[in-house]
């Protein structure tokens, strides 16, 4: 996500020199041949350039509001993930009775919250298509890792993995039907902001959406300078490259927004997300495991993330 | 040499194309289990120590989940600075992506990939162009070896064959054969290289007979101009990953080494191989000597 507040043109730059280079080329051929050439039927005067352009406008107002919906889409869930997960935390660390539980193992309720920041990045990573693993390793240990490097999808086995500790604490009387219920509504609802996000990933824009305002930005660039040459004369180029790179940083920039999932700098921020949640987590676990007398053996200790050169990942 | 890799260190300049291989990175950091060590070479008289830690620090945050992972700043030349502290180490992968794109000719350019691979005798992983947005991070299950001319070793052949028996993959060769035409007369002056397609499949096989027959192998040969016929054969056979010798990576520029432009439309993993003369012997007493 960029953070800055302004968007240096070198990012536009490499997607639009190709497509800008020709038209400024074609642009200069019909201002020569017209003013030095005198070949009057070059000019398309006549053409009503101005509804042209209002019609484009109208086809890439409506194909950037569907990327911008996306982009937001994908922001709402991770928000939504937060707040879930700050949620699942809190009903952890207070509805679990552990009085009963053995005090030489960790704490289940600590187990649990550790599974709800694996969750997290694990989800991170799913979405991103990059490995998981060596980060579980570290979150949750070598053997956990190992048994969740037999699925593909990993987020959906960790929550599964959750669900089976809760079945193990009500199994060991540390929690009521009626709780149960409370915290299983939470897990569902991660299920329900992963598949939601899964399905933004997996489901690209609809391709009209995609081909048909590239074309026409095109044939709107290649007809401007027949329809100025005539007013302008010699200065038709810089008009023409001027108005035609408008519109196809405006085309470039909503196709960029459309998969806030790739890993790029107009991502939704899910690597600073995905800490926010570790760090709330743990400072609510290292607080609780205060209150009831128990230590962790060793404490991890994470930071928080700063942009980089102004994007925030 | 890549099974025994412990340490990858990832060279960065925080670019738009270092963020677009991270996947690339855990990928790699997921299979060899290596410790994972993130470089940064800032100039000082531009950017303050301070500055450049928090932007190291910040850069590829989830690497501090990983079980080894370790953050180096250091001072002066970026070639420099990558280059001495490879060279400090052994067994390690370097991981450079490329400059990002600009949309403007760079005529006096010069590639700081290319002079660290001229440079140093360690495996060396790139990328042709980075397609920011798409993933870079597929299984190498299906490994590519270049094999240009004879001339330039087939050390790495060895080394991609025995990470290929390990990891379970197929192993690919690829060479492709010079157009005939009034130049071709030349090349028997300058190189041992097969002049047409069945020799050089021959020359192949003959090769692989001599790998690990626990290894797949398979065979791809073309003809023509190489910079059109190898994306061919690598959108052909499927790879996911190619290994080249260091000397048919880098060639001669006017400014001093730059990446052969032959391999500047691979979008897949290159991995460039140093020249290991105990593979050479090796290699040329499996071919040589019982053909003689």
């Amino acid at each position: 996500m960029i953070v800055r507040e302004k968007m240096p043109l070198k990012r536009i730059w490499p997607q639009a020199w190709r497509r800008l280079l020709i038209l400024l080329v074609f642009d200069c051929t019909v201002a020569v041949i017209y003013s030095v050439f005198h070949h009057k039927w070059i000019s398309l005067n006549g053409l009503p350039i101005a509804p042209l352009a209002s019609a484009l406008t109208i086809f890439l107002a409506f194909r950037t509001n569907a990327a911008y919906g996306r982009w937001w889409e994908a922001r709402s869930l991770w928000g939504a993930l937060v707040n879930t997960s700050r949620a699942l935390a809190r009903q952890f660390l207070t509805m679990l009775d552990d009085e009963t539980e053995d005090p030489r193992r960790p704490p289940l309720r600590n187990e649990l919250v550790k599974h709800q920041i694996a969750f997290a990045h694990a989800l991170r990573c799913h979405l991103r298509k990059q490995a998981s693993l060596p980060e579980m390793r570290t979150l949750l240990g070598e053997e956990i890792a190992d048994e969740l490097s037999a699925y593909k999808n990993i987020p959906a086995a960790i929550n599964l993995r959750m669900g089976k500790l809760l079945r193990q604490a009500r199994n060991e009387g540390m929690l009521d039907s009626f709780r149960w219920t409370a915290i299983d509504e939470n897990l569902t609802g991660l299920s329900n902001i992963q598949g939601a996000c899964e399905r933004i990933k997996n489901t690209p824009l609809p391709r009209q959406f995609e081909y048909l305002p590239r074309v026409l930005v095109d044939a709107f660039c290649w007809l401007l300078p027949l329809c100025i040459v005539e007013d302008l004369g010699l200065v038709t180029p810089i008009a023409s490259t001027l108005i035609s790179f408008t519109f196809i940083a405006a085309d470039l920039m909503s196709r960029e927004i459309s998969n806030p999932f790739d890993n790029t700098i107009h991502d939704t921020p899910m690597t600073a997300l995905s800490r926010t949640i570790e760090m709330n987590l743990r400072e609510q676990m290292a607080e609780t495991d205060k209150d009831r007398g128990w230590k962790e053996p060793v404490p991890r200790r994470v930071r928080d993330v700063m942009p980089v050169d102004g994007f925030v990942f | 040499m890549l099974h025994k890799i412990n340490e990858i260190v990832f060279a960065t300049d925080f670019s738009d194309s270092s963020h677009a291989v991270i996947p690339a990175v855990a990928q790699w950091v997921d299979t060899l289990g290596a410790k994972l060590t993130l470089l940064h070479v800032y100039n000082p008289s531009r950017t303050m120590y301070r500055e450049a830690d928090a932007l190291l620090q910040s850069f590829f945050a989830e690497a501090d989940n990983y079980p080894h992972c370790d953050r180096v700043l250091v001072s002066g030349d970026p070639a420099e600075g990558i280059a001495s502290y490879c060279e400090r180490r052994s067994n390690i992968l370097l991981m450079l992506p490329p400059s990002d794109l600009t949309g403007l000719p760079r005529p006096w350019h010069r590639s700081m990939r290319a002079r660290l691979i001229k440079r140093l005798s360690v495996p060396i992983w790139t990328l042709g162009r980075v397609n920011v947005g798409e993933s870079t991070s597929t299984p190498n299950r299906h490994i590519g070896v270049w094999l240009g001319e004879p001339e330039e070793g087939l050390s790495h052949l060895q080394q991609a064959a025995q990470y290929a028996s390990e990891t379970g993959g197929t192993l690919h060769l690829l060479h492709v054969v010079d157009e005939i035409n009034e130049g071709s007369l030349i090349k028997p002056l300058t190189s041992g290289g097969p002049m047409g397609e069945e020799t050089a499949d021959a020359w192949l096989r003959d090769i692989a007979n001599t790998l690990d027959p626990a290894c797949r192998v398979e065979v791809h040969v073309a003809q023509g101009r190489v910079s059109r016929e190898l994306p061919k054969l690598i959108r052909r056979s499927g790879l996911n990953m190619l290994v080249a010798s260091h000397q048919s990576l880098v060639k001669r520029g006017w400014l001093g080494p730059a990446i052969n432009p032959i391999f500047g439309k691979c979008a897949i993993s290159l991995v460039s191989m140093p020249f290991y003369s105990r593979f050479e012997k090796l290699m040329h007493e499996e071919i040589v000597v019982p053909a003689a």
